[in-house]
């Protein structure tokens, strides 16, 4: 039944308690050398889409199908290698099988035929990842917000020590990372003696930051003595993390978002500012030339969804102002975005069965006993938690993980799809 | 002003022993917050040699009701940084917000009728529309330097002028319009667009004055609290520590209205009888006052002309609230109340030959 001739009884009461279950993936790190007929076929069609449009604009120039052919790019190259490595291997068949070849030949053909066979893996693999469609803001820059859930002052000195960690993880990587909002709530300080955090808010302005950082939204959770702890009982807190893409508003990088992007009642960054209510504080009595107040907060109140965006960040009502649309509409479009994947997810899961990864679930476990960083998507732990809140290599490692297991979850979720669209279109 | 509760400042000194020393200057914990926040941040970036001791200071001169712009220097408008001083009103952030709208909808040609009355096509075949603002009471300079730095680009052919009949306001004027635009090639540009003189506003105009301040746009924040206003109506660090020259009208100036509406009738009349102006763009300082003052632009104007009046609240560019005045009629004429807000700005738009 198991691969290991016996399992002692501790072993068996862990592994096979029911709560445990969740570890354990249900996928396979395996690639499959026979690639899915449904997704070659669509591939081919692709390429032949490309090759059609490039006969096309060589005659004319049309800005669109340019785009149309820099997005099939990627795929008609990862086939053309992959059909080569293919025919090498049906070359190198043919030498074996025909009786005439002599033995030198032959050894080297079957030494050619390993490596070639593990090239012709990772070509697959690049085959499917190129047919994925890349997520519509992973070139963005980004925001992350982040927030202590359960747990009280321990998940505010949490949220702190995650925030530190990602500073020093974008700083590594050569992210411009600036604090858009730090609010502190009233509370036991924490241990350097500053007030415990109630909300922050980063902005990463390098594109290419969203894609890499998406991975970090969820829930984290801790389990540690708390600093506040006098008895040293080990507390589990939690910590959300909010990645939410960074809407450009004026030519950067070439990211420049359109004016009628913003307009599109379409568009997904589009918000109606009859929406919108806006709220200043308002001085009492006559206000004017009679007050001088400081207060320059904004608060935007998203009616339909109920979002509510506060700033008083800078001393500027009007700097405020700007910050907090910036960050309203970022959290709309991503709202917008999960509810349509959310509708796609429900018909999927009819398909596939499997489990949404939704903002409620936990994605990480940070366990300060066993010095060990968990993450429960691609099931990675590793066991140098200093150095993951350092925003080291440790932190790439687990991001990296995180990012192979999301495509592979797209890439079986596209062949599903795939096979479903194939299946109905027999029946017609 | 009422006592600040003991409960409160209790609850300050829990979050750091700073927070009560400001909250007599704030009086809400939220606010002290915010500001003690800002008051470190200054002096980090000053790096001074006992930091500590120095926001000790600066958090002590705070609970004497000193305005945080004058302890900290500057105050952000718009996009720019104004130096403040003792002696010189402190810009406001309702003054900020309808100078942006101003610039706005000359920025978008919504008010292009004015610059040609007979054809706005005729706009179209100048690609240089000459402008020309004038701000009267001018201060810091607040309102020339973000006019400039709103219109400077769609108008190349801009001159802006802020007058004043403090010699140290207009100092710091010209300090602030080095310190925002002093830099780079858009230095001398600035330095011949943007210009500060010394003006009484009560004075009869020379005639190479009445010829150096003809403008298209004249804006002011003038002086407009009543006296009795002032000992009743405005908070402590205004009273104890803006100047009094900035705020209420002094009682020299005899007339018909009512001492603090002084500065708008002799306004009017620079706009309708001297300076030729085609828009006119006043802040005033309650609902009653909105009023007045719009009764006076009325009944100010040349008969026969089509003067346009609309009263601008705080806002101007957002929503009104639920079950607010849109319209008013005042003297016979439709007066439209735009934004959202207290009565803040009268803007009048006059058809010139």
């Amino acid at each position: 039944m198991f691969g290991a001739p016996w399992i002692c009884r501790r072993c068996i009461n862990t592994y096979l308690k029911p709560g445990r279950r969740r570890l354990i993936r249900f996928a396979s790190n395996e690639s499959h050398g026979a690639f899915s007929p449904v997704l070659l076929a669509r591939a081919r069609n692709m390429a032949s889409e490309h090759d059609r449009l490039t006969e096309q604009t060589a005659e004319t120039f049309d800005a669109k199908i340019q785009k149309r052919i820099g997005e099939l790019k990627r795929v008609t190259e990862a086939l053309r290698e992959w059909e080569a490595s293919q025919n090498a291997i049906e070359e190198l068949h043919a030498l074996l099988r025909d009786p005439t070849t002599d033995e030198e030949l032959r050894e080297l053909a079957s030494e050619d035929m390993a490596s070639t066979r593990t090239e012709l893996d990772t070509l697959s693999q690049n085959l499917a990842t190129s047919l994925t469609p890349k997520h519509p803001f992973e070139d963005m820059p980004c925001l992350m917000e982040i927030r202590p859930g359960a747990g009280g002052g321990e998940a505010a000195i949490f949220a702190s020590d995650l925030l530190r960690m990602y500073k020093a993880y974008c700083a590594r990587k050569n992210f411009r990372l600036s604090i858009m909002k730090y609010e502190t709530s009233d509370g036991d300080n924490g241990p350097g003696g500053e007030p415990p955090l109630s909300e922050a808010i980063l902005e990463i302005e390098s594109p290419g930051a969203y894609g890499q950082l998406r991975s970090e939204a969820g829930v984290h959770r801790v389990q540690r003595v708390p600093a506040t702890e006098t008895k040293g009982r080990t507390h589990t807190s939690a910590v959300s993390v909010l990645v939410l893409p960074s809407l450009p508003v004026t030519g950067s990088d070439g990211m420049s978002m359109s004016e009628t992007d913003l307009n599109d009642p379409e568009s997904d960054y589009y918000v109606n500012p009859t929406d919108v209510r806006v709220d200043v504080m308002r001085a009492r009595g006559a206000g004017g030339q009679h007050v001088n107040t400081t207060d320059s907060a904004v608060r935007l109140t998203h009616v339909p969804t109920n979002t509510v965006v506060s700033m008083q960040e800078s001393r500027s009502q009007h700097k405020n102002r700007e910050k907090a649309w910036q960050v309203l509409r970022s959290r709309l479009a991503q709202a917008r975005r999960e509810a349509r994947e959310d509708e796609v997810m429900k018909l999927r899961r009819g398909v596939m069965g499997v489990a949404k990864m939704g903002r409620e679930n936990k994605v990480r476990t940070y366990n300060w006993g066993q010095q060990r960083v968990t993450d429960h998507r691609s099931g990675l732990s590793v066991y140098n938690l200093d150095d993951v809140m350092d925003g080291g290599d440790e932190l790439d490692k687990v991001i990296d993980s995180v990012k192979t297991w999301m495509g592979e979850q797209e890439m079986q979720m596209l062949l599903a799809e795939e096979e479903e669209a194939n299946t109905t279109s027999k029946k017609k | 002003m009422p006592r600040i509760p003991h409960k409160l400042l209790a609850q300050a000194r829990q979050t750091s022993p700073l927070l009560p020393l400001i909250l007599r200057g704030t009086r809400t914990i939220e606010s002290a917050s915010n500001e003690l926040r800002w008051l470190r941040q200054h002096v980090e970036e000053l790096r001074v040699p006992s930091p500590d001791n120095y926001l000790l200071e600066l958090c002590q001169r705070r609970a004497k009701g000193e305005p945080l712009q004058y302890i900290i220097g500057t105050q952000p408008f718009g996009d720019l940084d104004i130096k403040c001083r003792p002696g010189v009103l402190i810009p406001r952030s309702e003054t900020e917000a309808y100078t942006i709208y101003l610039a706005r909808l000359l920025n978008e040609e919504l008010l292009n009728e004015q610059f040609n009355p007979e054809s706005a096509a005729d706009l179209k075949i100048t690609s240089n529309p000459p402008l020309r603002i004038v701000d009267m009471c001018t201060g810091t300079g607040c309102i020339p330097l973000l006019l400039y730095s709103l219109l400077s680009q769609r108008f190349p052919d801009l001159s802006v002028t802020g007058c004043d009949i403090s010699n140290h306001a207009l100092r710091l004027a010209q300090e602030n319009l080095i310190y925002n635009f002093g830099k780079g090639k858009s230095q001398d540009s600035a330095l011949t667009k943007v210009n500060f003189n010394k003006l009484d506003i009560f004075d009869e105009l020379s005639s190479s004055q009445r010829h150096s301040l003809k403008c298209d746009v004249l804006i002011s924040n003038p002086p407009y609290i009543s006296e009795n206003s002032f000992n009743h109506e405005t908070t402590r660090s205004v009273r104890n520590w803006e100047p009094k020259l900035a705020l209420v009208p002094a009682t020299k100036h005899a007339s018909s209205v009512a001492p603090e509406d002084v500065f708008y009738e002799r306004l009017l009349s620079l706009h309708r009888d001297f300076l030729q102006s085609k828009i006119l763009l006043m802040e005033v300082g309650d609902d009653a006052q909105a009023i007045r003052v719009a009764e006076m632009a009325i009944n100010h104007k040349t008969p026969g002309t089509h003067d346009l009046v609309e009263i601008w609240r705080d806002w101007p560019e957002e929503r009104p609230e639920c079950s607010v005045t849109l319209k008013l009629m005042v003297s016979g004429h439709h007066i439209l109340v735009r934004g959202s807000g207290k009565f803040r700005s009268v803007f009048v738009r006059s058809q010139r030959q």
